[in-house]
């Protein structure tokens, strides 16, 4: 895929939230469910996911907790806090606002 | 908001396992994604390189994740501590120097600091004490704060919309023996109060009650000091009575000491048979008065509400009124006004020498930082910003002085146990105080260095070695500044020192040499005379003792209520509508030979003069009323001021005496012939105080009923009487002499630093031909303009800030021009002397070697 959009500013918190909001992931299970929804479209560096994941649970909006893997690993799972379910709704609603009046005035031309 | 604070204080406190964690979670993604990429059919080697690739610079996520925590800010504080802490101890000579100068400052600014927190500062212990006004009245020119008269309080209790309530005490001591049956008599200090003083003050006793609005008059309450040492700390103390002059009183409470008001009594009392016409006596001013300011008066509307009070009284008695006036002050200041000037003095020099401490650091820490350029260049290189590498310098000057700050704690504590007041204590205000002071010199002497340092430009740094002159500028600034203000310090410490000279060469007008003095307490009931000659047969058949005399009052520290007015009827000085006061002095005949107080005329008392109307006067008096004459023999009006007055007969003049100490101005003195003992004089060729045990033994076996306290020689007399000049004139000699001390270093410094960087050149103008008395000479004229330009500083500083020292001198005026030109003369010469072994070290440049340097 040649066009693969960097993620504007501000919106890798949205995507983290929305991944982990039907369930707990740990931080490569993220990366992968973010390719996943968004089909490659955007670039991520898989890398940046983590002081992200940090800022969020210092935020308290999710939770880290350390659980086995089902190939018996540990590894840091996060999961959406209610505080963190209120800030996604409260963000997509911002977000679906946004594109939509930026759809309104760029097919109004 | 809580989670945050507790996610950052983990993150901080348990750094290492959040590492870890953070660590192992990292790793789990890599291995993840490598386990992926095999499964897609990679070789295992690019599997975990394509992973690594996907992932991003790790280190950099490793340091964004740290950044997210919150703790980035802490974590360097921490780091900077460490690395100051390090540089401390690499370098443990100049930063014991720097410590110890910090200390010095700060501990003697801390501990004045103490005081005047305790004594200006803390409000009075009572109820809303912003509130509470003083008002004395003043009588032109002797006396600024005297008691006030029964007829002004009348008129003043009246001032129901001005004063919410108002009361009044005895404002001297009512002296007397107390004596509870089987134990020892007690000289104490009594006062009559108005019974709703404590209530005004809003002062809760300690146990018992208070007065009631109607008292019985034989009521008293203890103060805790005297409940304490007199009764034993009796619990059961409420109830019991005890004899004062040989009136019964019982005790119906106990004050605490914090409440004490006024600070010198002993045992209060209401109004009773005791108080003689303090209340009723229109020409009596024994008063004092408080009062608490109605809501919403100000203390200028109370005053000018008693200046009209004040106008309308006297216009009704004009004969008792003129000369008389008010001043009315906030009660603190009232209690605090003499020793302010003092307390406000010492901190001003302690500051000044806290800031030519902090100038002598910065200029240290200049040189030092000089030295560590390069270093700074490296670091500077390796990425540090010039902003954090000037806070990595803030952090290691104030290291120093928190150290600085902790040891100064101690000097402080150290320097209050030697302090008169010992009540001063370290209290949290005076804590608060001594970490902020500390911050801030370590703030501020901490900042030239950084400064320069975040100025410095890392490549020109490291490609040429030598920086000639870089920060010459600043530090030749700090030199002036702290030249001037030692010199403005020296230059003070100067005049009070000359001061105190002047008072200790003052003739007090009689000799102390030898004299013993015993206050002494007779229960009423006694005869003085017979006492009186028992005493004298006694005391003068122990050995040593030459002469024996009695008075009402001593030299240096007498009471100034001890005044009664004269008329010298004919004499042009004479207004008859306000006459002058004399001092009021009783003396057996032998104590102006006991006191050795020279006779300039006529004669002395005899045993034939005792309760005849003769009296001696002493020689200001005589000039003043008989100009050009004799008095002896003349008559003049003591007293009483009724219809049939007193004329006395002078029979002699003698040499003037200070009575209110040495620096006090000359009284007029009038002495009348008496066997009242108030304070024994005994004389004695030996150590007076290797008798006193001897006397006052002597004293009990005369009568065990006499209260003998205030046991001291009449040369500690005059060292007391003199001790708060010591100090004002002491500690600000020794503030002085460190700040001397100080400048002298900190010139030194500069003068051989510059000297260190400028060998190339030197070494240069020598290669041309110069002399090496002419690099010399260079380095000294440097110097020198250097000092003069400070002491020209600080002498304008001296002159602006003297007149702060006008209440403080005695003798010497605040501009003093032999002060003024010998302090800076001298600091000049020495400031030479400093900056002479630089000069040296500049004219032994070895041209071969210098040029070479580097």
């Amino acid at each position: 895929m040649a066009d693969r959009l960097d993620l504007p500013q501000g919106t890798l918190d949205l995507l983290i939230l929305k991944a982990l909001a039907t369930e707990a992931l740990h931080g490569w299970g993220i990366s992968e469910r973010l390719q996943q929804i968004s089909r490659d479209a955007f670039q991520v560096q898989q890398g940046s996911l983590y002081p992200a994941l940090h800022r969020l649970e210092r935020r308290g909006w999710v939770k880290a907790r350390w659980r086995t893997t089902e190939n018996n690993r540990r590894a840091k799972y996060y999961e959406l806090t209610r505080q963190g379910q209120r800030q996604l709704e409260k963000e997509m609603d911002a977000w679906r606002k946004l594109t939509a009046a930026m759809a309104c005035v760029l097919d109004t031309g | 908001m809580l989670n945050d604070l507790l996610y950052r204080l983990r993150a901080f406190f348990r750094r290492e396992d959040v590492e870890n964690e953070m660590e192992e979670e990292l790793r789990f993604h890599l291995e993840c994604e490598a386990a992926r990429n095999r499964k897609s059919g990679m070789p295992s080697g690019d599997a975990y390189q394509n992973a690594r690739r996907a992932f991003g610079g790790i280190d950099q996520t490793r340091e964004e994740c740290r950044d997210a925590r919150g703790t980035r800010f802490l974590e360097d504080i921490l780091q900077d501590c460490r690395y100051a802490v390090r540089m401390i101890r690499k370098n443990v000579v100049f930063s014991a120097l720097v410590v110890f100068a910090l200390a010095l400052s700060i501990g003697a600014n801390t501990a004045v600091f103490s005081i005047v927190h305790e004594v200006l500062l803390k409000p009075l212990p009572f109820r809303d004490p912003s509130r509470l006004l003083a008002v004395w009245d003043t009588y032109s020119p002797q006396y600024a704060k005297i008691g006030i008269s029964p007829v002004e309080l009348q008129s003043w209790q009246t001032q129901h919309d001005v004063f919410q309530q108002t009361a009044w005490y005895r404002s001297v001591p009512r002296d007397g023996n107390l004596r509870v049956p089987g134990a020892e008599a007690m000289a104490v200090h009594a006062d009559f109060i108005s019974t709703n003083l404590f209530p005004l003050l809003g002062a809760q006793p300690l146990m018992g009650r208070g007065f009631a609005p109607v008292e019985e008059p034989s009521s008293a309450i203890l103060s805790e000091r005297l409940w304490r040492s007199y009764f034993g700390s009796d619990a059961g103390i409420i109830g019991k009575t005890f004899r004062f002059d040989g009136n019964l009183f019982t005790v119906v409470g106990v004050m605490p000491s914090a409440v004490q008001f006024p600070d010198w009594a002993d045992a209060w009392f209401p109004k009773g048979p005791l108080l003689a016409d303090e209340l009723t006596n229109p020409v009596r001013h024994a008063l004092g008065f408080v009062a608490r300011l109605a809501p919403g008066i100000g203390e200028n509307q109370a005053e000018a509400r008693l200046r009209t009070v004040s106008k309308r009284l006297a216009a009704q008695n004009p004969s008792t009124s003129t000369g008389w006036g008010i001043r009315v002050a906030g009660l603190q200041d009232d209690l605090t006004g003499k020793v302010r000037p003092v307390l406000l003095l010492l901190l001003g020099a302690a500051s000044l020498l806290l800031l030519i401490a902090c100038a002598n650091i910065a200029s240290l820490l200049l040189s030092r930082a000089s030295a560590r350029t390069k270093e700074m260049a490296v670091r500077a290189a390796m990425g540090a910003s010039s902003l954090r590498i000037g806070r990595q310098l803030v952090t290691e000057s104030l290291v120093l002085a928190l150290l600085g700050g902790v040891c100064g704690c101690l000097f402080a504590k150290a320097g209050l146990l030697l302090a008169p007041p010992a009540r001063a204590q370290m209290e949290p205000a005076v804590v608060i105080f001594l970490v902020v002071i500390s911050f801030a010199t370590g703030i501020f002497f901490g900042m030239a260095p950084a400064i320069q340092a975040v100025r410095a430009d890392p490549q020109s740094v490291i490609k040429t070695a030598i920086v000639t002159g870089s920060g010459m500028s600043s530090r030749s600034a700090l030199v002036v500044f702290e030249f001037g203000l030692t010199l403005s310090l020296v230059i003070g410490a100067g005049i009070l020192a000359k001061s105190y000279v002047r008072l200790m060469q003052v003739n007090p007008g009689f000799s102390s040499s030898g004299v013993l003095t015993l206050r002494i307490l007779v229960p009423p009931s006694r005869k003085p005379e017979p006492l009186f000659h028992l005493m004298q047969q006694k005391l003068l058949s122990l050995p040593g003792v030459q002469t024996f005399a009695v008075t009402n009052a001593l030299p240096l520290i007498a009471n100034r209520a001890n005044a009664s007015r004269f008329n010298v009827p004919g004499s042009p000085l004479i207004n008859p509508d306000s006459l002058p006061t004399a001092q009021i002095r009783t003396a057996s005949p032998e104590y102006f030979q006991a006191m050795t107080i020279p006779v300039r005329s006529g004669r002395i008392f005899s045993e034939r003069d005792l309760n005849q109307p003769v009296v001696v006067i002493n020689e200001t008096m005589a000039k003043r009323f008989w100009p050009g004459r004799d008095p002896v023999g003349l008559k003049f009006i003591t007293g009483p001021w009724g219809p049939n007055p007193t004329w006395s007969t002078i029979v002699g003049v003698v040499g003037d005496v200070k009575q209110f100490g040495l620096d006090s101005e000359s009284s007029l003195d009038v002495y009348y012939p008496n066997l009242f003992a108030g304070y024994l004089i005994v004389k004695t060729a030996r150590d007076p105080l290797a008798l006193a045990r001897n006397v006052e033994r002597t004293l009990h076996a005369i009568d065990p009923e006499l209260a003998v306290s205030d046991v001291r020689s009449m040369d500690q007399i005059a060292g007391e009487s003199a001790r708060t000049r010591r100090w004002t004139m002491g500690l600000p000699a020794t503030f002085a002499a460190l700040a001397f001390l100080l400048a002298l270093v900190g010139i030194y410094g500069v003068m051989s630093w510059s000297v260190a960087q400028r060998t190339r050149e030197f070494g240069i103008r020598m290669a041309l031909g110069a002399q090496r008395s002419q690099l010399a000479k260079l380095v000294l004229r440097h110097g020198i303009r250097l000092a003069i330009a400070g002491l020209a500083l600080g002498t304008l500083a001296s002159l602006a800030l003297r007149r702060f020292l006008n209440s403080l001198v005695y003798g010497v005026s605040t501009g003093d021009p032999l002060v003024y030109v010998s302090v800076p003369a001298l600091m000049l010469v020495v400031a030479l002397l400093a900056c002479y072994l630089p000069a040296r070290a500049a004219s032994r440049v070895d041209p071969s070697i210098s040029l070479r340097f580097d």
